[in-house]
Parts: C-alpha cells; sequence; structure tokens
C-alpha cells in the first residue's frame, strides 16, 4: 500500500518526465554537488541542493532526500515555507505521517491553504492519521458552488466500518465459525465449524466403538486444537477486516483530494 | 577587513564560495565529497573517473577508495570485495581491517591468504583465534584468550559440552525423546515423548481390540514414522547444536569487530 501511495503522491507532485534511470540519476547527483562546491554564496547552493534533494525525491529516495535537506539548517535558505514543505514531504513518503503533520504546522494557516500543493499534502496526511473530519471539512471549504465534487465530498462517511475482535474471540468461543462469519469472511466460518464438529464426531464415534486412544488422539486433540486455532484466528480476522475498512475509506478520501488538487 | 575574513572563515562561508574548480575529476573535489560524507556521489565520482586516463597506481588507488568508502557508509560485504581486489595493502590500519572483514564475511580463504601474506598477523592473540573458529577448531589455548570482548564468548565454550549423536540416536530408540534430552533440548524432548507414547497406546489399542487389518497396517505405518523420525532427529541435533555453537561465536566476535571497524 507503501508504495502504491507514493506513486499517486508523486505522480501528482511531480512530472512523471523527472524520473531518471539509476546511473543518470548519480551523475546527475555528481554534477549538482560539483555545483554546490562551486557556489558562489549560500544562496546559490541552497539552490542547488534544493534541486538536488527534488531529483532525489521524485527518484524514490527519500532518506537520501531528506538528508540533503538538512543540510540546509546551516545556509539560511530563504523561503522557509518551501523547505519546511519539501521536509513535510519526505517525511510523508517515508511514512512518518505525525512528522509531516507536525512539520506543515510550521507553515501559516493562510499560506498552507492557498498554496495548492501545500494543502493537497496537508489533506493527505489529515487522511493517513485518520483525521476525516477535519478532512472532509477542509474539502468542503475548498470547494466552490459550481464544483462537481462537492456532492460527492459530501457523502463521504466519516468513520469506517468496524468489528470488535474480542467480540469476534467470544462469538467463536460460543459456536465455532461464528466468530470469522462476523468478521466477514464466511466461507472460513463454516469450515472451521465443520472441522471442529467433523473431529467432535470422530471422538464420539471412536469412543463408542471403544477406540479410547484412538478417538483422544486423532479426535479430541485435533478438535481441541482446531476450536483453540479458530478463536484466536477470528480475532485476528476482525483485526484484519478494520484495518482494511480503514485502508477502503483512506481510498476513497485520497480519489478525492487528488481530484481536488488538479481541478485547483 | 581582517576581522570580517575571521568572521566568514568562522561561519564556513569562505568554504560555500566558488573554488574556481572547472574540472569535474579533480581530486581536490573528491576529497570535498568524502569530507562531507557524500558516499553515494564519491562513489560515483570513482566509478566514472575517466579509464583513459589512469594509471596502474591510480587504478590502485580507485580500488583503496571504494573499499574505504563502503566500510565508512558500514556496507561491509562491498567493502570487503574490493579489499580483496586490492593488489597489495598499503598500511596496518588497511591490514587489519581486511582481516576483520575477512573473518565477518567468512572468508577462510582470504584469510588464511593475509595470514599468509603478512606473517606478523599470527603474533596477535585475536587473529590467531579467529582463525582457528573459521575452521571450527578451537584449542584448550585459544579459550584462555584475555581479549575482553572474546571473555563472555569462551565462558560460554568452557561450559560447552559436545554431545555425542551415536549415543543420542541410541538413547531416542530406547525411549523417545530420551536422546534430544541428552542434546539439551527439553521442549523437543517432551513433544516426541509424548507423540510416540499416544501412538503407542492408539497402536497397542488397535493389536488388543483388534481392529480391522487396514486400520492396524495405518497405525504400524503412522507409528513407525514417527518413531524413525524420532530417533534420526536425535542423531541431527547434537550436530546441529555443535553447528550454532560456532555460528553464535562467530557471531558474537563479528559484532565485535563490525563495531570496530564501524568507530
Amino acid at each position: 500500500m507503501r508504495l502504491f501511495l507514493n506513486i499517486i503522491l508523486l505522480s501528482f507532485f511531480v512530472e512523471a518526465s523527472a524520473q531518471q534511470t539509476e546511473t543518470e540519476l548519480r551523475i546527475a547527483l555528481l554534477n549538482d554537488e560539483f555545483a554546490v562546491w562551486n557556489a558562489k554564496n549560500n544562496q546559490e547552493a541552497a539552490e542547488i541542493i534544493i534541486i538536488k534533494s527534488e531529483r532525489l525525491t521524485s527518484n524514490g529516495f527519500f532518506n537520501e532526500s531528506a538528508v540533503e535537506l538538512k543540510r540546509l539548517d546551516t545556509l539560511d535558505y530563504a523561503d522557509s515555507n518551501k523547505l519546511v514543505y519539501l521536509k513535510s514531504l519526505n517525511s510523508f513518503l517515508l511514512g512518518n505521517y505525525n512528522d509531516c503533520y507536525n512539520g506543515l504546522l510550521e507553515i501559516k494557516d493562510s499560506v498552507r491553504l492557498s498554496n495548492t500543493e501545500y494543502t493537497v499534502l496537508w489533506l493527505f496526511v489529515l487522511n493517513e492519521l485518520e483525521n476525516w473530519e477535519e478532512c472532509k471539512k477542509l474539502m468542503l471549504n475548498l470547494c466552490d458552488s459550481s464544483n462537481i465534487l462537492t456532492s460527492e465530498i459530501s457523502n463521504l462517511p466519516l468513520l469506517s466500518q468496524f468489528r470488535s475482535p474480542v467480540k469476534a474471540l467470544h462469538l467463536s468461543a460460543y459456536l465455532p465459525g461464528l466468530g470469522q462469519v462476523y468478521a466477514g469472511k464466511t466461507f472460513r466460518g463454516i469450515t472451521s465449524f465443520i472441522l471442529v464438529t467433523g473431529f467432535t464426531a470422530v471422538t464420539v464415534f471412536c469412543v463408542v466403538n471403544g477406540f479410547y486412544a484412538a478417538g483422544f488422539v486423532y479426535g479430541l486433540m485435533s478438535a481441541v486444537k482446531f476450536y483453540l486455532g479458530g478463536k484466536q484466528f477470528s480475532y485476528q480476522l476482525a483485526g484484519n477486516f478494520n484495518s482494511y475498512q480503514k485502508e477502503q475509506l483512506k481510498d476513497e478520501y485520497r480519489k478525492l483530494i487528488v481530484a481536488l488538487g488538479k481541478s485547483k | 577587513m581582517q576581522k570580517l575574513l575571521i568572521i566568514l572563515l568562522f561561519t564556513g562561508f569562505l568554504n560555500n564560495t566558488g573554488n574556481g574548480q572547472s574540472d569535474l575529476y579533480s581530486w581536490d573535489y573528491y576529497s570535498y565529497l568524502k569530507k562531507n560524507g557524500l558516499s553515494m556521489q564519491a562513489l560515483t565520482w570513482l566509478d566514472t573517473y575517466p579509464s583513459g586516463s589512469d594509471t596502474p597506481e591510480i587504478s590502485e588507488k580507485i580500488i583503496h577508495e571504494k573499499a574505504d568508502i563502503f566500510l565508512s557508509a558500514g556496507e561491509l560485504d562491498s567493502a570487503h570485495y574490493y579489499f580483496t581486489r586490492c593488489g597489495r595493502l598499503s598500511d596496518s590500519s588497511e591490514i587489519f581491517s581486511a582481516v576483520f572483514l575477512s573473518f565477518i564475511m567468512n572468508d577462510t580463504a582470504m584469510l588464511s591468504r593475509y595470514v599468509c601474506e603478512y606473517k606478523f598477523l599470527m603474533d596477535y592473540e585475536d587473529i590467531r583465534v579467529c582463525y582457528n573458529i573459521l575452521k571450527g577448531k578451537l584449542t584448550p589455548e585459544d579459550t584462555l584468550c584475555r581479549i575482553e570482548a572474546f571473555v563472555p564468548v569462551f565462558s560460554d565454550i568452557s561450559s560447552y559440552k559436545r554431545k555425542s549423536p551415536f549415543l543420542s540416536c541410541i538413547l531416542s530408540a530406547i525411549i523417545p525423546g530420551m536422546g534430544k534430552l541428552y542434546a539439551g533440548e527439553w521442549h523437543q524432548a517432551r513433544s516426541a515423548f509424548f507423540v510416540n507414547l499416544f501412538l503407542g497406546a492408539v497402536l497397542a489399542e488397535a493389536l488388543l481390540i483388534p481392529a480391522g487389518g487396514i486400520y492396524i497396517g495405518c497405525c504400524i505405518v503412522v507409528s513407525s514414522v514417527f518413531y524413525a523420525g524420532n530417533v534420526w532427529g536425535s542423531y541431527v541435533l547434537p550436530l546441529k547444536n555443535e553447528k550454532d555453537h560456532f555460528n553464535q561465536i562467530h557471531e558474537t566476535v563479528s559484532q565485535y569487530y563490525t563495531s570496530k571497524l564501524l568507530r
């Protein structure tokens, strides 16, 4: 999912032609640094380091780009908002959403909301931090009345569907397979039920026919194993269901954020 | 004017003003890249150094530089690769770096080569011990090694007792799981014992009742498979434990040398 998100973001923020082969990139970086070394003053060096950082970001080297941006701390780069934005973008692409959020807060609200790129990144980070209420509110504020996206944005839910893992565990304890069905996996629930009842039936059959040891080893032990495993599995499945639903909701928001950004 | 120059030097401004160098492949530029920790660019510089203008000395210097850059970047396997391509190592710090890397990378052949080429290395207790660790043959004299980082490793060795695979096998044949207990694996011993016990009980029940021929046949096959597996596993376990033991020693000592190299 991270790779997919990076592709969406990069396609929005960076032109497709900015990506280079590895050799081209390495040589370009070498030439950039040569220009930094030959720079007449700090400002010129800073501008070139920004270009170098953007080049690294567009080619997926987010850590290296962040290291380059750190060099600017000693060079007094004039456009501090742009610097903060680039650092925040790298944090986002590295999955450090809290750092990105805190970084963007350093930019004044008026500036952040007047620049499309800053705003889109802000919306993306609110989405990733699951702050859907604020995200939706901001998206609606950005839409003017003629925008065709207004109705779609209004219909966005503020919460994803939720299944309690503890409830799934208890349901599977009462009836094998019920917890899996509650977690959205009907087929697995039915399979679990069949396995547990089947092995229980084997146990009963063996005991009735006098095969106590066989009933215990082949029947009861297997039934207990599948029963306990089924309970644990239903807990895990409910957790997976919740993660999946959150991702689906985030995806809906992402598509509309990109569409809104492009319309601006 | 003098005060202004001092201030500018202090703030590093002069370092960033134009150096006036127009040659991308000057060694001054390379030194700048190395000094500022720009490993990626330094490596690109070395890789793209114009091949028409280099002498054998420069080619050798480039290999040494690459080894050094990879070492400072912590990429030990690449550093080791370039050290093996060096013709002659220039000074003792390079020699020791190459030796430690050979040990860490488990390269017995290169370590043997260095020991043959640079005879003074065997005078060093830790290198002699490392050589024996890679060969898998520690002597009692080696375990007396008093180098600080090796002491916890060798205190483990002195308490380690080699187990006989044959004895382990025979014990498991008599009582399932006994051989694994002898080899020091309590959990495996318990599992093997109870699995074989239950399957034995099922087989005994099938014979005593008696059940149908096919059922008895299946019980015999299943019990035999687990019994044979238990005996074979007991034979293999001491050999695996000994190999793991040496690997653990190697890993502990490698961590010591890694921290020394990356300091």
